[in-house]
């Protein structure tokens, strides 16, 4: 079987282009950057209706019987290699391949297990190349070549040479936008199901930072029920203003177990969220003070939560049901365990196991 | 019963499938046990068959901290709404396969419940010529497969002699010995007859009669699913310990039940055995079978007991305390201190009344017979019971070695009075064999090295010895080895580890022969295509007393 990379200097014959092969390298080093160092907007305003009186809000008990209102989890995983160089226009740029799936699973309450939702799950390679070397057109080309040669779709991408930018890092976040489009996209079909309701509600791992959302065509209001659940956060984030401001960790360094922060109002791209910080386990037993607390986001989905705040109540109550998902936890598997929750994990660990291992997907490069 | 599929087949890195062995994880609703059959769905259209041989819940918890912490670190009152992932493996020993393929199965094959007559097959169970019930196995999934012996392989030429081993009262040893005698009866018919030492109280001392009790329908099934008639025994003979006075039970020494003696003496099907010193003279060795002689002082007196004139057992004591006395030894090679020796052996171990001369009055209520007569009546198809269960060890193992050396003289033609091929193949049934051929002799005793003989030669002269006992580690290594087929039931661990032959079962194995239900056993035979299979028999069918329905 003829290699990729074989295949794209096959298809590509223009002078000064060549694509170089080179040590490959998996580029996860850093699993978990993406949240950890991402982007935020300001976060200055309290988002909550009413208003809580302190800084910190106790959540209620839920008795063991009472259904959770949860029922949903989707995960996103990636694998990123750099798979080989391209020489193009005197540049000597990476190519980045991936593979990407997206899962959701749902936990069966009554019958004690968790069920992969097939429709809703994909799995998807990809490749991304330098925009100085193709038109958009090419890729379509290179991509139904690279099928009809090797048996192996992929999806072809684009990312933008930068100046300032390390363009591996570049490549990689392509690949990752690829897999946030995979996600929303997975959203978008539980909404069309109406799977999505008060009492099935979906945790999606990590922020809800989608980009271009509403030029897709999606309707906010799909998030209704969706609830973003990030295991780590930037504790020098800063929230409140003026005197009241402080940075993230600051505040909930001194949450007790089953408290929650008030919630703040922060912007992606002109639309209101609300965030809180929740932790989930004993300070005590933790090894420093921010282990164990997660940040939950939520859309406001109408001018009246845009305008007012989220419902106080209905804060509580997600942040309740949530505190339930603490155990069981995959303490001594995972590092984040703390903060990982356990059906999240699943999901992950199924999209893992469904990945090819990284000798098979290199070696078809 | 349709094939169901209840799980697939997992081949890791670590632990890949091989021609011999594999794993597969179990659907979350599914139920199975050890020693199940099922079957895998393999490569061009055909089917491998496995038996299980251990089960395993694994979850993805990184340890038992893990599961600690999941609880809120220790807090035993809580709740994890999340169940954490984790499923059952099964570990299975390949058995056969349809299109005989001896490829690894493939990760990710299906595993279903296995169909009768597959299960059959692979276990090499078909093509017997003559099949003898053995019992039947109740897999976890319904289906029932009888399971049978193959007569060459249990009465010769093939293969010879049975062994049960288990913990007395929970291993079911008798029940399953005389299951198989009673299968043996009808389905070999007229080709073997059969003689029973009885050990314990009355148990087979009414063997023909009808239980107590009625068998319940579910018994009686039990039967029909072994292709058996729920029947006692037919055509039994019974001998009892002679008593010399007249008791409740006649001249008999037994514990019998009363009607079932009479009705036995009234039908012609008892009698009760004695010795008499012409006899015991022959058989002296016999008797002192479990004294230690390290310096064969007694064994030179045996050849000269021999032509001691006395012609009944007070003359025959006399004459022995005589030599015991000093100065008395004239013509003799032996010293008074081994004629005192033997005196004394022979003044204690001849007090019982079976030792008596033939009675000249009431000879039909006597009922008396030499033992050596009456093995010597037996025919093809009939059964003797000899109990011996009044005795002291030391007379139970002169009984045990006049019959098996009587019935090896008839087969090796060294018996005048009967004709070898007049008794067919004859099967001796020995509750508590370790009495009879310790571990720990070294073949010396008279009685341990006839039944060497029995067992090294009885294939090919057609004697066939079932043991039984509590402990295989207290058996006689060569009586063992020669058996080809062994029967397991409860034993208890220390037991296992002071017997060799336990060292080789798989662990699993180990455990679950420790919890044998009553009723369940493990058998190992020589044309069986795996090592063992656990199987359940029917409930016993004869007349027997304080018995747990």
């Amino acid at each position: 079987m003829q290699r990729i990379i074989e295949v794209i200097n096959d298809t590509i014959k223009r002078p000064g282009v060549e694509c170089l092969p080179c040590d490959r390298v998996n580029l996860d080093y850093d699993r978990h950057r993406e949240y950890a160092e991402s982007e935020e907007h300001q976060a200055t305003d309290l988002f909550e209706n009413p208003n809580p009186k302190h800084s910190t809000v106790d959540t209620p008990d839920i008795h063991g019987s009472v259904p959770s209102i949860i029922r949903y989890f989707l995960d996103g995983s990636r694998r990123t290699y750099k798979i080989g160089d391209l020489l193009v226009k005197g540049r000597y740029l990476p190519l980045i391949a991936g593979q990407v799936g997206v899962a959701v699973v749902e936990r069966q309450q009554s019958r004690r297990r968790y069920v992969p939702l097939r429709d809703f799950c994909s799995f998807a390679n990809a490749i991304a190349f330098p925009d100085q070397l193709a038109s958009p057109e090419d890729m379509v080309a290179l991509g139904e070549k690279i099928e009809k040669t090797t048996g192996n779709r992929f999806k072809l991408l684009r990312y933008k040479v930068k100046p300032d930018r390390d363009p591996v890092d570049l490549g990689v976040a392509k690949v990752m936008s690829f897999m946030a489009d995979l996600e929303l996209q997975a959203v978008h079909d539980m909404s069309e199901k109406q799977l999505l309701q008060t009492n099935a509600m979906l945790v999606k791992d990590g922020p809800l930072r989608y980009k271009n959302v509403r030029g897709r065509g999606f309707d906010f209001l799909q998030f209704r029920n969706v609830l973003g659940v990030s295991k780590t956060f930037r504790s020098s984030f800063p929230v409140g203003s003026g005197r009241r401001k402080k940075d993230v960790g600051a505040i909930t360094s001194g949450l007790f177990m089953g408290e929650r922060t008030p919630v703040f109002k922060t912007l992606e791209e002109g639309r209101h969220i609300g965030m809180w910080y929740l932790r989930l386990r004993q300070p005590e037993k933790m090894s420093n003070p921010l282990q164990g607390i997660i940040k939950i986001e939520c859309y406001a989905v109408d001018r009246i939560e845009e305008q007012q705040g989220l419902d106080a109540d209905r804060i509580t109550t997600i942040s309740a049901h949530l505190l339930r998902e603490r155990n069981v936890t995959a303490y001594g598997a995972d590092k984040r365990w703390a903060t990982h929750l356990y059906p999240v994990y699943v999901a992950e660990n199924f999209i893992k196991s469904s990945l090819l291992s990284d000798v098979r997907f290199e070696a078809l490069f | 019963m349709q094939p169901k599929v209840i799980g697939k087949v997992t081949a890791t890195e670590r632990k890949p499938t091989s021609f011999n062995a594999l794993r597969f994880w179990l659907a979350d609703d599914e139920e199975i046990r050890i020693f199940d059959v099922i079957r895998i769905r393999h490569i061009k259209d055909s089917y491998t068959y496995a038996i299980i041989k251990d089960l395993q819940h694994i979850t993805d918890s990184a340890g038992h901290l893990a599961s600690f912490v999941s609880s809120d670190f220790g807090d035993v009152a809580a709740e994890p709404i999340n169940p954490r992932m984790g499923t059952t493996i099964a570990e299975a020993e390949v058995l056969y396969n349809s299109k005989n393929i001896e490829m690894p199965v493939r990760d990710a094959a299906l595993v279903e419940t296995a169909d009768v007559e597959g299960v059959r097959t692979a276990l090499g169970l078909v093509g017997f010529r003559r099949p003898i019930p053995a019992g039947y196995i109740s897999m976890s999934y319904g289906a029932e497969v009888p399971i049978e012996f193959e007569s060459s392989y249990i009465l010769g030429p093939e293969g010879a002699h049975l062994n049960i081993a288990g913990i007395s009262g929970l291993a079911t040893k008798t029940s399953y010995a005389m299951f198989l005698l009673n299968s043996i009866q009808q389905r070999m018919g007229q080709d073997a007859s059969m003689i029973l030492f009885n050990v314990k109280g009355s148990d087979l001392l009414a063997i023909d009669e009808d239980p107590l009790q009625p068998l319940s329908e579910r018994q009686i099934a039990e039967w029909s699913k072994c292709g058996l008639e729920p029947r006692p025994f037919q055509n039994v003979r019974y001998l009892y310990p002679y008593a010399e006075r007249r008791q409740a039970n006649g001249y008999s020494n037994t514990s019998a039940p009363r009607q079932i003696l009479e009705k036995q003496q009234r039908e012609g099907r008892a009698q009760n055995f004695y010795y008499d010193v012409d006899t015991m003279k022959e058989k002296m060795r016999l008797l002192l079978a479990d004294v230690d002689d390290p310096n064969s002082t007694i064994e030179s007196i045996y050849d000269e007991v021999r032509d001691l004139p006395a012609s009944s057992w007070d003359a025959f004591r006399e004459e022995i305390s005589r030599r015991a006395q000093r100065g008395q030894q004239a013509g003799s090679k032996v010293t008074v201190q081994s004629w005192r020796k033997f005196n004394r052996f022979v003044q204690t171990r001849t007090a019982n009344p079976f030792f008596a001369e033939m009675a000249l009055t009431s000879q039909d209520e006597r009922r008396q017979a030499l033992v050596a007569n009456a093995v010597r009546q037996l025919k093809p198809g009939s059964i003797l019971v000899i109990d011996i269960e009044p005795l002291p060890d030391y007379l139970q193992c002169l009984v045990v070695g006049d019959v098996t050396s009587t019935i090896r003289n008839i087969k090796l033609g060294e018996d005048e009075d009967v004709d070898p091929s007049d008794v067919g193949r004859v099967i001796i049934f020995a509750d508590e064999l370790n009495k009879y051929a310790p571990k720990t002799d070294s073949g010396g005793r008279s009685l341990t090295s006839i039944l060497l003989e029995v067992t090294e030669r009885g294939r090919s002269l057609g004697v066939i010895l079932l043991g039984a006992e509590q402990f295989r580690s207290a058996v006689h290594d060569r009586i063992l080895g020669n058996c080809s087929t062994n029967v397991y039931g409860r034993t208890s661990p220390v037991e296992m580890a002071k017997c060799p032959d336990y060292r080789y079962f798989p662990e699993s194995h180990r455990a679950s022969i420790t919890r044998l239900e009553k009723g369940s056993l493990l058998l190992q035979h020589a044309v069986f295509k795996t090592h063992l299979i656990k199987v359940q028999f029917p409930f016993p069918c004869y007349y027997k007393e304080d018995v747990e329905q």
